[in-house]
């Protein structure tokens, strides 16, 4: 029998297959993540720690910022977004002048919190996807010089791929990590959003109902937890 | 077809998948494979190469290359977070200018040579000079960031099988305060508290500590504590000069450079008068003390000094106290006599938890011993101490100080279990290393600074040094850098970058890095930390500890060193354990350590004690005591009379400012491993000195302008900072001592604790001029 007459039985076969496909991908990621945490039983304190629950908070509050950027306003790009982090998932410098470099926090928030327009820039401020993190300067650094103390062979890693689904027509997969990263709506919604990894339902936004973490999270689960090989 | 080719084409695994889905189960496992493969990234776990805090990183490896960084969340220090040098830290070992090769003096000129003739020589010339100068011409420098197995491997080389106990660490530069400190107030080392305090304590009170720069993580921790509970938990911060942390503090309070022993003081007094003291406590768990005055300053060679303690009673230690009133110690430390009392109320509050942090403000002094006392005093008379959120917390700044210097004891004097000046301690470390008891030195050699002193005369005439850059960070540097270039002297240097130490060498090592070999670190809070070797060293580089064990075994010390190559860390680990075992050290098993991102000491039967000294957590109390410091030999700890005495040099009418150098957040330490970071380069490129703004108006300075730093050893010329990050009060300025090319420790000065012998870097007098 050629595909070309396949029967009403066969596609309907398929299409309970991918439903099936899905949910086992769906659960069984879940699944993995949630015995990954079973090792804390033993030693560390961490799950017992306060911070954990608000780390693992997974319905962050969309943002407050009109959907659509005006006319004429300079978009995010991916290529801006990479060119300001040495790999995927480090944490991106500070690209414009801070008044006082003596504070953790300069009002970062003032801004980043919630976002928008900068006329200055004439662009949306990006919005931070952990806004709860006080301690800015920790991480986030300025540039005030373009050279190099010696050479490097580092070159920047491939980027995640992006465009990824299970089955085709199926939710895309995060390629990223969500540590700190769990506010989607921050770099895929709103006019701030990174013009090439924009949501195209924003409106909906439980987002890990249906978009699950490719790899990361499980790959490091498995290296704590005695039991996962 | 690759993997990697077969993954890009989404469109093609979606149709296998959908194909296979009609197998549910197979389709999953595909998939789950696609996830996996996916940039080959594998995610692996490790504490960060830097800072004492140590952290749990994951680090993320592809292709045989280490591309990534992101907090491990299962890391109990770090909860997922990391500092910008730590999610930063791979980066640094691509670095053009890695030592792939090692390099050997001929004729002025350094030449590469295979790494066998470069041990060869190492080996041939340490025998050489034995030969010709006795065993005590011969030494080893390391450091902090030394793994456990390096610095236990030293210590086995050098005082179980040459048999001299010419063997130090820069962690005396770093936290030898700390060690005398915990050993004279309580008889056993490192903090009795951990981590965990944080989230259970009201108050921080921060001992000239930057921790916002310095102890990042820890002190977003220390944040959170404080959002989490609004009004009630304060952070306040002891300090010279205004910092990132003295503005996020609830409250800051400057005090004049030395007098925090006043400060100190001055809470005990208030302490007692407003009747806040434990009595029940200190009647059942502490002794009263005090030690001898006038010490001196170590400032002249072949100093010697030896404290005498005798017991004193209550009354006489108010008595002392009597020179201590908050009005008294306003005169003298310049914090106002109502701030001196508001602080003795928090700590003497029966109803607030208190945590003391302090780090390098208090260590580096010249009465550093006296400085880490005085603070334990405090918590000796309000008992709090040894029980959640209430404790003293010393920090380190590097990697394994804990770990490895302190714990397995890389100092002239220690042994892994114990001190080479007592019989017992000696026979307990020969039997376990399976050498005569007679090799092992009775007599404790060269601390640090009289080590270099004596390589400058000529007492020592060779000298090793791994993982740590002397000839940048030794005070009065000009002595002791022309010193390792006299005629006669010879210097190897296992290192992984060139540094200003490696320019003085005649032989040098490439050294593997962090994770491209095995190893364990332990961090501030008694938690030992393994990591796997995740990538391959470049060229020829090897391990610090493989570096000694060949050396050795070309020595003849073949028996000593039986390690097998592939397990010779494991092997290594489970020796050095056999010298802690018990519920007072004992070490957590290797494949534990290998399962969890770091498990604290004492490790008693699978169980981590996280709160020493107390009956309810601490195995190792006596029951029914409630508290006991078994350090002791009674049990008790000890509060010291200690009295505040001046710097060794102040300012004056030539050189009439205060100079304190430190560190920023983007460079760890010197700067050889994160200068090569681009973005901390580019964040922080080069030092300068912070200098107050009226001071700059009144020498019509402006930010950047240069300015030329004079002390009696040296100068420097530095651009100004003015309103920067730090601002320091007027006639004092701050300089960061990262930078190789500003080189800060030509203006120190090389006095230090007569007790600790850790020099003070925090203290001396400069002339400052605009240029
Ligand atoms: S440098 Fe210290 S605070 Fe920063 S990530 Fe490393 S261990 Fe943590």
């Amino acid at each position: 029998m050629s595909t070309k007459q396949a029967s009403p039985l066969t596609g309907v076969l398929i299409l309970a297959g991918f439903v099936v496909l899905g949910m086992v991908v769906f659960f069984g990621v879940r699944a993995r993540l949630q015995s990954g945490t079973a090792s804390a039983e033993h030693g560390p304190s961490w799950m017992e720690h306060p911070l954990e629950p608000r780390m693992k908070k997974t319905a962050p509050p969309p943002p407050r910022t009109v959907s659509t950027p005006r006319p004429g306003a300079k978009v995010r790009t991916l290529q801006e977004f990479y060119s300001r982090r040495a790999y995927a998932g480090a944490p991106p410098i500070i690209p414009h002048a801070v008044e006082n470099d003596g504070l953790i926090s300069d009002g970062c928030l003032n801004c980043h919190q919630e976002g928008g327009y900068v006329p200055e820039y004439n662009a949306y401020t990006p919005i931070t996807p952990h806004p709860e993190m006080g301690n800015c300067r920790q991480c986030h650094v300025l540039q005030v010089s373009a050279g190099l103390f010696v050479e490097t062979e580092w070159t920047q890693p491939d980027l995640p791929p992006r465009g990824r689904q299970a089955i085709p027509g199926g939710p895309l997969e995060i390629p990223h990590s969500l540590q700190f990263r769990e506010n989607c709506l921050a770099c895929h919604a709103g006019p701030q959003a990174i013009i090439e990894i924009r949501s195209s339902h924003p409106e909906r936004t439980n987002c890990l109902q249906c978009h699950v973490v490719g790899d990361n999270m499980q790959s490091f689960k498995s290296q704590i937890d005695p039991r996962v090989k | 077809m690759e993997r990697r080719d077969f993954m890009k084409n989404a469109a093609l695994t979606s149709a296998c998948a959908a194909a296979a889905a009609m197998v549910p189960g197979v389709s999953f496992g595909r998939v789950q494979e696609a996830g996996t493969t996916d940039r080959g990234l594998k995610w692996h776990k490790a504490p960060c190469r830097f800072c004492g805090v140590g952290c749990g990183m994951l680090i993320g490896v592809a292709s045989g290359k280490a591309i990534a960084v992101k907090g491990d969340p299962a890391s109990s220090v770090s909860r997922g977070l990391g500092c910008v040098k730590g999610l930063h830290s791979v980066q640094m070992l691509y670095a053009s200018d890695r030592f792939k090769q090692a390099f050997v003096k001929k004729n002025g000129q350094m030449v590469p040579v295979p790494i066998s003739e470069a041990l060869d020589l190492v080996a041939s010339k340490m025998q050489e000079t034995i030969d010709q100068y006795g065993k005590d011409s011969v030494a080893l420098y390391g450091s902090g960031q030394w793994t456990i197995p390096d610095g236990y491997v030293a210590s086995k080389f050098m005082k179980g099988c040459i048999g001299t106990n010419n063997l130090e660490a820069n962690a005396r530069l770093c936290m030898a305060s700390a060690v005398t400190g915990f050993l004279t107030s309580f008889g056993a080392d490192e903090p009795m508290g951990c981590y965990d305090d944080i989230e259970q304590t009201d108050t921080f009170v921060l001992w000239g500590n930057n921790m916002a720069e310095m102890h990042p993580v820890l002190f977003s921790r220390c944040l959170e504590q404080r959002r989490r509970n609004p009004g009630r938990v304060k952070i306040i911060d002891l300090t010279t000069r205004t910092t990132r942390t003295s503005r996020a503090a609830d409250e800051s309070f400057l005090f004049r450079p030395q007098t925090d022993l006043a400060i100190a003081n001055a809470i005990c007094h208030e302490i007692i008068k407003n009747g806040q003291v434990n009595a029940e406590f200190l009647s059942q768990h502490v002794n009263i003390m005090k030690g001898k005055t006038n010490i001196g300053y170590g400032l002249e060679d072949h100093f010697k000094f030896k404290d005498e303690t005798t017991p004193i009673d209550m009354a006489a230690y108010q008595a002392f106290l009597a020179d201590y009133t908050p009005e008294k110690v306003e005169a003298l430390s310049g914090v106002p006599a109502r701030d001196l009392r508001k602080l003795a109320a928090l700590y003497g509050d029966p109803n607030r938890k208190v945590v003391s942090f302090w780090c390098m403000g208090t260590n580096q002094h010249t009465r550093g011993t006296w400085a880490n006392n005085l603070i334990y005093n405090i918590h000796l008379l309000t008992g709090k101490i040894s029980k959640p959120g209430n404790g003293p917390f010393s920090l380190t700044g590097q990697p394994s100080a804990c770990g490895t210097v302190r714990e397995v004891g890389t100092l002239t004097h220690k042994l892994p279990h114990g001190v080479v000046m007592k019989k017992k301690h000696r026979e307990f470390a020969a039997q376990i290393w399976g050498v005569p008891v007679e090799r092992i030195s009775a007599k404790p050699s060269y601390h640090t600074v009289a080590m270099f002193r004596a390589l400058d005369r000529g007492d020592i005439r060779f000298m090793w040094t791994q993982v740590t850059n002397p000839y940048q960070t030794m005070p009065k540097l000009k002595r002791y850098a022309a010193g390792a270039k006299k005629d006669g002297r010879f210097v190897v240097v296992s290192d992984v970058f060139p540094t200003p130490t490696t320019a003085v060498a005649d032989v040098i090592l490439p050294a593997a890095c962090w994770i491209e070999r095995e190893g364990l670190y332990g961090n501030s809070e008694r938690r030992t930390q393994h990591f796997d070797q995740l990538i391959d060293p470049p060229g020829e580089a090897m391990s610090d500890t493989w570096q000694l064990i060949e050396v050795a075994r070309r020595m003849g010390f073949t028996k000593e060193f039986p390690y097998a190559e592939e397990t010779h860390i494991q092997e290594i680990y489970e020796e050095y354990c056999r010298h802690h075992a018990g519920l007072k050290h004992g070490l957590a098993p290797y494949d534990e350590l290998r399962k969890y991102p770091g498990l604290i000491w004492p490790y008693v039967k699978g169980k981590e004690t996280k709160w020493c000294y107390n009956e309810k957590y601490d195995p190792a109390v006596k029951k029914g005591s409630g508290f006991e410091f078994y350090g002791k030999g009674d049990g008790k700890a000890v509060i010291y009379a200690r009295p505040y005495d001046p710097a060794p040099e102040e300012p004056d009418a030539d050189y009439p400012f205060w100079l304190c150098t430190g560190r920023v957040l983007e460079h760890w330490h010197i700067g050889s491993m994160t200068q090569r970071i681009p973005v901390l380069h580019q964040a922080m490129p080069e030092a300068y000195v912070e200098v107050n703004p009226e001071d700059a108006r009144r020498m019509g300075l402006v930010d950047g302008g240069e300015v030329r730093l004079t002390t009696r050893r040296g100068t420097i010329v530095l651009k100004a900072k003015i309103n920067g990050r730090g601002n320091p009060v007027p006639f004092s300025v701050f300089v960061p001592f990262f930078d190789e090319n500003k080189m800060s420790n030509d203006l120190t000065l090389d006095a230090y604790c007569p007790i600790a012998k850790q020099p003070d870097y925090k203290k001396c007098a400069v002339k400052v001029e605009r240029v």
